[in-house]
């Protein structure tokens, strides 16, 4: 028998539970994606019921069809294509009222939908329910209850959607329904104007066109306008007719319209049957919201967060490292033979892949942090303690958990920045989110300081490095606010949902997703550059000096008469010659042979400035490239690296760069992180050369000022 | 509108505007009653509607009451509009005397053009306090924005709950609000301010949203 195929599409409000659904639906059946040109995840599962096969698309959550946002476009743009078989729209029954506005806007298109009541179950704790059968006769299609975690639950709305998958249900919202008012006359008089001059295939949607057009709606009034100029002319002529006469806005005359025809039409269907068990959520808030506590809980949380995924990612990262050591080595010894494939593929791809895995453990946590965060309902709770400070930097309280993410790597608080619906601010937020210290910059911190301060200022100093780091970063982004990245800075509007109890399943699939598009895009990328930034410091060899400085150690080695201390000094020596002259041939070597001058003004000599074009592969790495240079192979053994800079450089010369680690050139990772979550080229090189020029300037300024006093 | 206004002459605007009127009052508008109402000859009337049907406005056919098309009501709508309005303003703002403002507005309520008339609605619904002086402040359900008790949403104190009456433009695209619940109409109450003093969580058809307190300056509110 023939499998008949189906599509249908989720849609709701944020915090409806859709997810939950989507999840509950389509079971493991599930794959994310991102829609074109935006960072907005795509996701599409399936289910089948006896032959018919059902493809879900669920589309992001939104309040309005507006096209406002990017959410907003891609949803409604999903609906105006019609490629679908039926919207499955859900409503949190918790918040009845509200979700319906956008069920009435979805209406309004004249698509075939049902209506699925989620979270009754949330409902009847307040003490009330919906008449299902009310409400479905009030708008004219079918709803069905559900609670979207419920296995039994979600296999009866299976059978549900497909039962319905046939049956065109076309909603009735009329707006005749509102009384005899001149909003309506308005809107039917719009319709049939549209109705009687556009063509024939517009006919079902004049209805909706003119309750658009009336809402000011830019698509369709430009899509008016490109068909029939005067009829544009017309239609904005009785939009204003209709603000003059009511004088009030025609937008909010429509919304207020709607919500009208809801309670009106819909909310008899929503019935009290008991006492409520009374607010929760109020409860919860009037601890972690308090006036007194609420920030001190706040800063304690997200310190608990960080203990919790640094303490725990460390030993994995530790274990992954090692991993990835292990099959370097073993793919070295087996591999037959020597050759360049045979070194492109050990250092190159499995060292390329490894900074990536090793990046992973940590990754993973963090989006663990954050989904948890995010479907608690603390995450808006965060926002809104934060807002009053981050305003004043041009920011909305929402860009704190990316910010304080990025203490711990830039690439995740970068990926997070997604919350952040404000494109300019999104932008800001990921610009300066590479000033925060982050984990990686750490031991390169804890490295410097013991060797150029004294052990009485050492705590300050690292106080100073990260204080040094927030204020750039705030100053950053207030200058950028008010200069390339404007725009409504002064409106703040999120939505408070109420706390939930995190689900393993709805976490785990989120965690899943979130990161494998890390490793789809960003690891891709970042894999890429370090190949790159491998050849780069590999090619070409010096192969005669290599033979010659081998030569020499071999000899030195079968020299037994030499006494064996002084033969292990002339071997390391001859090692760190070996290396440096390798190093020194290699583009990488040559690059900052030249760069050494420009960097003369920082107090940087060429040992720092190779170690610092290491560093861009990733910022730790500034230890082991420092280390080689000096011929200290075990990195790891800090203490004798330490001294040897010690007495190389003037403590002056230590904190500019310290300084310049902080701020300039975010590692290869942060960079393939902002190209892919914004898409552009010119961004991701801007934040690299900016903060490069930036650390460069204050480098220069500092070093200058410090040596001259 | 698609028709062409200046087409039309005070005259036929009177006329739209009595048949408008006696059709709502008596059901049905005869060229007779026309005729007594407007203290003309009946010959001028059957012109008048002539005229009036050539463009499209009333359909007439001799022997049979007057209907106005839907142009014709909004035109009519409109010009009656205008006169409440301006007899208004004479005798709320100025103190004029019924009489003689009704005089006036007729003549007037043809010259003024829809902008001029949009901005005496907004002037109107600023300065006058007229139409909502005696407005009990519990219980009443009228929701203009020039109701004497309307106050800006931010001067609201924790617990205080208010009815919604205007939205300035300046908050942005209201439809975001919409979305969110928050419209003309909406009964809204403080439910919390931020420790450092800022943003503020509103409680909204059953939702709670977190809002700056300069966006809350520009929502005018009534108290309930």
């Amino acid at each position: 028998m023939n499998k008949v195929r189906y599509k249908i599409l989720l849609v709701g409000n944020p915090n409806s539970g859709k997810t939950t659904i989507f999840n509950s639906l389509a079971g493991l059946h599930a794959k994310v994606a991102n829609y074109p040109g935006v960072t907005v995840s795509k996701k599409e599962g399936m289910f089948s019921v006896g032959n018919t096969e059902v493809e879900i698309e669920d589309l992001p959550g939104v309040y309005t069809l507006s096209a406002s946002s990017a959410e907003e476009k891609i949803t409604r743009d999903a609906i105006l294509e019609n490629s679908y078989d039926l919207i499955v729209n859900v409503v949190d029954s918790s918040n009845f009222e509200r979700n319906l506005y956008l069920t009435m806007q979805i209406a309004e298109m004249r698509v075939p939908m049902i209506v699925v009541l989620n979270m009754t179950d949330e409902l009847r704790k307040r003490g009330k329910t919906v008449d299902a059968a009310m409400l479905s006769n009030a708008i004219g299609v079918p709803v069905t209850k559900c609670v979207g975690y419920d296995a039994e639950s979600a296999k009866k709305l299976r059978n549900f959607i497909v039962s319905n998958l046939d049956v065109c249900t076309l909603a009735h919202f009329h707006w005749d329904w509102l009384e005899n008012n001149i909003l309506s006359k308005k809107i039917e008089l719009a319709r049939d104007l549209l109705k009687a001059n556009l063509p024939e295939e517009f006919a079902d949607c004049s209805e909706w066109m003119a309750i658009r057009a009336l809402e000011n709606d830019e698509y369709v009034l430009s899509s008016i306008k490109s068909k029939a100029p005067l009829l544009y002319d017309a239609i904005c002529g009785i939009a204003q007719s209709l603000e003059t006469e009511t004088g009030d806005n025609s937008e909010t005359l429509v919304s207020a319209a709607r919500y009208g025809i809801i309670d009106r039409i819909c909310l008899p269907a929503l019935k009290t049957v008991e006492n409520p068990q009374y607010g929760r959520t109020r409860l919860i808030d009037s601890i972690l919201l308090n006036k007194l506590l609420g920030i001190p809980i706040f800063l304690l949380l997200m310190f608990g967060i960080f203990e919790f995924v640094f303490e725990l990612g460390d030993p994995l990262m530790g274990i992954m490292e090692s991993l990835f050591g292990h099959i370097e080595n073993l793919a070295a010894k087996y591999w037959p033979g020597e050759g360049a494939i045979k070194e492109f593929f050990i250092g190159g791809v499995i060292n390329g892949v490894g900074t990536i895995l090793v990046f992973l453990p940590n990754i993973i946590l963090l989006f663990l942090a954050l989904s948890i965060l995010e479907d608690s309902g603390y995450m808006a709770r965060a926002a809104f303690l934060c807002d009053r400070i981050m305003k004043r930097f041009g920011l909305s309280g929402s860009s704190i958990i990316p910010m304080l993410v990025g203490f711990g790597c830039s690439v995740p608080a970068i990926m997070g920045t997604r919350a952040l619906k404000n494109p300019a601010e999104r932008l800001t937020a990921t610009m300066v989110i590479p000033l925060f210290s982050c984990g990686a910059r750490f031991p390169v911190y804890v490295l410097l300081i013991p060797a150029f301060f004294p052990p009485n200022l050492r705590g300050t100093a690292m106080f100073c490095i990260y204080l040094a780091g927030i204020s750039l970063a705030f100053i950053c982004a207030r200058i950028l606010r008010s200069t390339t990245f404007r725009g409504n800075d002064s409106t703040f509007l999120i939505e408070l949902p109420p706390y939930r109890l995190p689900r393993m399943k709805n976490i785990s699939r989120e965690v899943g997703f979130r990161t494998f598009g890390f490793l789809q895009k960003a690891g891709t990328l970042i894999l890429g550059m370090s190949l790159i930034l491998w050849l780069l410091s590999t090619y070409p060899k010096n192969t005669a000096a290599e033979v010659e400085l081998t030569q020499k150690i071999e000899a030195v080695k079968s020299d037994t008469k030499m006494p064996l201390d002084m033969r292990e000094h002339a071997i390391s020596e001859l090692e760190s010659a070996l290396v440096s002259s390798k190093f020194d041939h290699t583009f990488m070597g040559r690059i900052s042979q030249f760069a050494t001058p420009i960097f003369k003004p920082l107090g940087f000599d060429n040992k720092i400035v190779s170690s610092l074009i290491g560093a861009l592969a990733a910022k730790e790495v500034f230890i082991a490239q420092l280390g080689m240079v000096y011929g200290n192979d075990n990195a790891e053994d800090d203490s004798s690296l330490r001294d040897k800079i010690a007495a190389d450089y003037t403590p002056i010369q230590g904190a500019s760069i310290l300084l310049f680690i902080l701020i300039s050139a975010p590692c290869i990772a942060t960079i393939s992180t902002t190209y892919s979550e914004t898409g552009s080229i010119k961004f991701a090189l801007a934040q690299f050369f900016g903060l490069t020029a930036l650390g460069y300037c204050i480098c220069f300024i500092f070093y200058q000022c410090a040596t001259f006093f | 509108m698609k028709t062409d206004r200046k087409e039309l002459s005070e005259n036929l605007e009177d006329y739209l505007e009595t048949i408008s009127s006696l059709s709502s009052e008596s059901g049905s508008a005869r060229p007779t009653d026309i005729a007594k109402a407007m203290s003309v000859k009946k010959p001028s009337v059957t012109a008048a509607l002539n005229a009036l049907a050539e463009r499209g406005y009333v359909e007439y056919e001799k022997y049979k009451p007057v209907t106005l098309t839907k142009d014709g009501e909004s035109i009519a709508k409109n010009v009656r509009r205008k006169h409440q309005l301006l007899s208004s303003f004479f005798t709320d703002v100025l103190g004029v005397e019924a009489s003689e403002a009704d005089i006036a507005a007729c003549k007037m309520e043809h010259a003024l053009k829809d902008g001029i008339m949009m901005k005496l609605v907004k002037f109107l619904k600023k300065t006058s306090t007229a139409s909502c002086s005696g407005c009990p402040n519990k219980n009443c359900t009228c929701t203009a924005a020039n109701c004497p008790h309307a106050v800006e949403l931010s001067s609201l104190k924790r617990g205080e709950k208010a009815i919604v009456l205007d939205m300035s433009n300046k908050l942005g695209r209201q439809g975001t609000y919409a979305g969110m619940g928050l419209t003309i109409g909406s009964v809204v109450e403080i439910i919390r301010v931020a420790p450092l003093g800022d943003p503020v969580i509103i409680g909204v058809r059953g939702s709670e949203i977190s809002m700056r307190k300069e966006q809350l300056d520009l929502i005018k509110v009534k108290k309930i």
